[in-house]
């Protein structure tokens, strides 16, 4: 009957049967995309949470129903999934909410306790845990997506500032102020996340910091220079603008350089032609005997070349030195012709 | 009876001391409110500003905005005394225009709200403005200021 040798040879493959689907079941898991998390809602809430489309950093305070692309339910002990197989290849921004019971699904708040959204990157190969501990979205962090684990940091760094602003006065807090976006600013730059490094920098208030950190810019636009996407068209657009302004000081400086040169040129060749009205003052022998003074001859050589003699040649050097207003050979050398 | 009122002499010195040494003796707040509201009945598109004076000496300032929207867009900025903008934000309602199966447009009951509320310490004083732009909007807004002034007591 039911013997030790037949429990073996059925528990065995029970067994095995039993490791291999528990692997692949969690392997399933871990390879499906979505996002899922935990959230604790009190009674005002309604219970149902939202994905929206952030097509640009620049719409990440704007609220639209267009933007929402999914939603799903929370459950009673507040656990909520979404399935993101059906978002684009590319990462983009995306933003998670929820809203009041009795509101539009369209509610976005921002500031205060009743904060109601964050944000995360994501593409429709992405997997993102939430593990939350906290009501609403006030104290959470990501498990298994190491972009949203910076997101959240960076998010943690604005969140400082803000308070920074409202405790701290003066001059402490602009100190502190530069100091955590310095410290967003060097997210930016280490992090090989293309997205996520636009996130920070514009979170650290970039439009302010370039004026007098431009290098920085450039160096970043050349780093990220094959980047497509429409969020980076944008930052060049707005570095290009800002590029724009210095145009007025380039022509400025421009033309004065023209002006400078035009200046220059035109009293050299008046000087020119100053010396060129006075050799027309020369008869042909002195014309041709100011030719060999130019070149260094002496009287002697000048007298031999022209076959005249040395008193005749001395007499025309001597004319050509008072029609030129000159007093020694050099003179005669340094005039151009 | 004698002993009834020793213990209830002891209780009260002890509530009070409690009372007088529990008190913030910090500062005391002074606080000064205010409210705007706006309401957009008929595709209204127009560029307002609601000016708030935060006096010399502000402490704290507080500015929470609430805007809700059946149609429309409704753009909201603020800008500090120095016209610096120091926020930004917008809520949009977009009708859709598509015709249903029968050839009626569809209507948009659902309504779009956004809220924003920001704190700033020590605040420029001066004219700060909020700036408040509508494109085809049917609504209301509803714009809150709280200035606090912290005075130490002595």
């Amino acid at each position: 009957m039911f013997n030790i040798t037949t429990f073996k040879k059925c528990f065995i493959p029970t067994l095995l049967l039993f490791i291999i689907t528990t692997i692949t079941v969690t392997a399933q898991d871990s390879e499906k995309t979505l996002i899922l998390g935990n959230i604790k809602l009190d009674s005002i809430w309604a219970p149902k949470i939202y994905l929206s489309n952030i097509s640009s950093f620049d719409k990440m305070q704007t609220m639209s129903k267009r933007m929402i692309i999914a939603e799903t339910n929370i459950d009673t002990s507040g656990n909520f999934s979404f399935d993101i197989d059906f978002l684009p290849k590319e990462m983009q921004l995306y933003r998670v909410h929820i809203s009041k019971k009795n509101t539009s699904a369209a509610s976005l708040i921002i500031g205060g306790k009743d904060e109601n959204h964050f944000f995360i990157i994501a593409n429709n190969k992405s997997n993102i845990q939430l593990k939350n501990t906290s009501t609403l979205f006030n104290d959470f962090e990501i498990t298994n997506s190491k972009p949203n684990r910076i997101i959240r940091t960076i998010d943690s760094i604005v969140k400082e500032i803000d308070n920074i602003n409202f405790k701290e006065f003066g001059i402490k807090n602009e100190f502190i102020t530069q100091a955590l976006n310095e410290k967003l600013r060097q997210i930016a730059d280490t992090t090989s996340y293309s997205l996520v490094s636009l996130y920070a920098l514009n979170k650290s208030k970039f439009e302010v910091d370039i004026k007098g950190n431009e290098q920085f810019y450039l160096n970043y636009l050349d780093k990220w220079k094959n980047e497509k996407s429409s969020y980076f068209k944008d930052f060049k657009q707005k570095i290009q603008i800002k590029q724009k302004s210095e145009w007025p000081k380039l022509l400025i400086l421009g033309l004065t350089c023209f002006a400078l040169g035009f200046g220059l040129n035109h009293f050299f060749s008046l000087k020119k032609n100053k010396s060129n009205k006075k050799l027309k003052l020369l008869s042909i022998q002195e014309r041709k005997i100011f030719a060999l003074l130019k070149e260094g001859k002496s009287n002697k050589e000048i007298s031999d070349e022209c076959n005249i003699s040395l008193s005749t040649a001395k007499s025309h050097v001597s004319s050509i030195y008072s029609k030129l207003n000159v007093n020694s050979r050099k003179e005669i050398i340094d005039i151009n012709s | 009876m004698k002993t009834l009122f020793k213990t209830l002499l002891l209780l009260t010195c002890i509530t009070s001391c409690n009372i007088s040494f529990g008190q913030d003796s910090a500062s005391i707040e002074s606080k000064t409110t205010s409210r705007r509201n706006i309401n957009f009945n008929e595709k209204d598109t127009q560029k307002r500003e609601s000016i708030l004076k935060v006096l010399m000496g502000t402490d704290q300032l507080e500015i929470a905005i609430r805007g809700e929207l059946t149609a429309g867009k409704l753009v909201i900025e603020i800008y500090d005394s120095n016209n610096t903008k120091r926020e930004r934000f917008t809520v949009e309602n977009i009708v859709d225009t598509k015709k249903n199966l029968n050839g009626h447009s569809k209507k948009n009951d659902e309504t779009v709200l956004g809220e924003i509320t920001k704190k700033f310490s020590s605040p420029i004083y001066g004219e700060w403005i909020v700036k408040i732009t509508t494109t085809n909007a049917v609504g209301t807004l509803g714009i809150y200021y709280i200035s606090k002034k912290l005075f130490k007591k002595d």
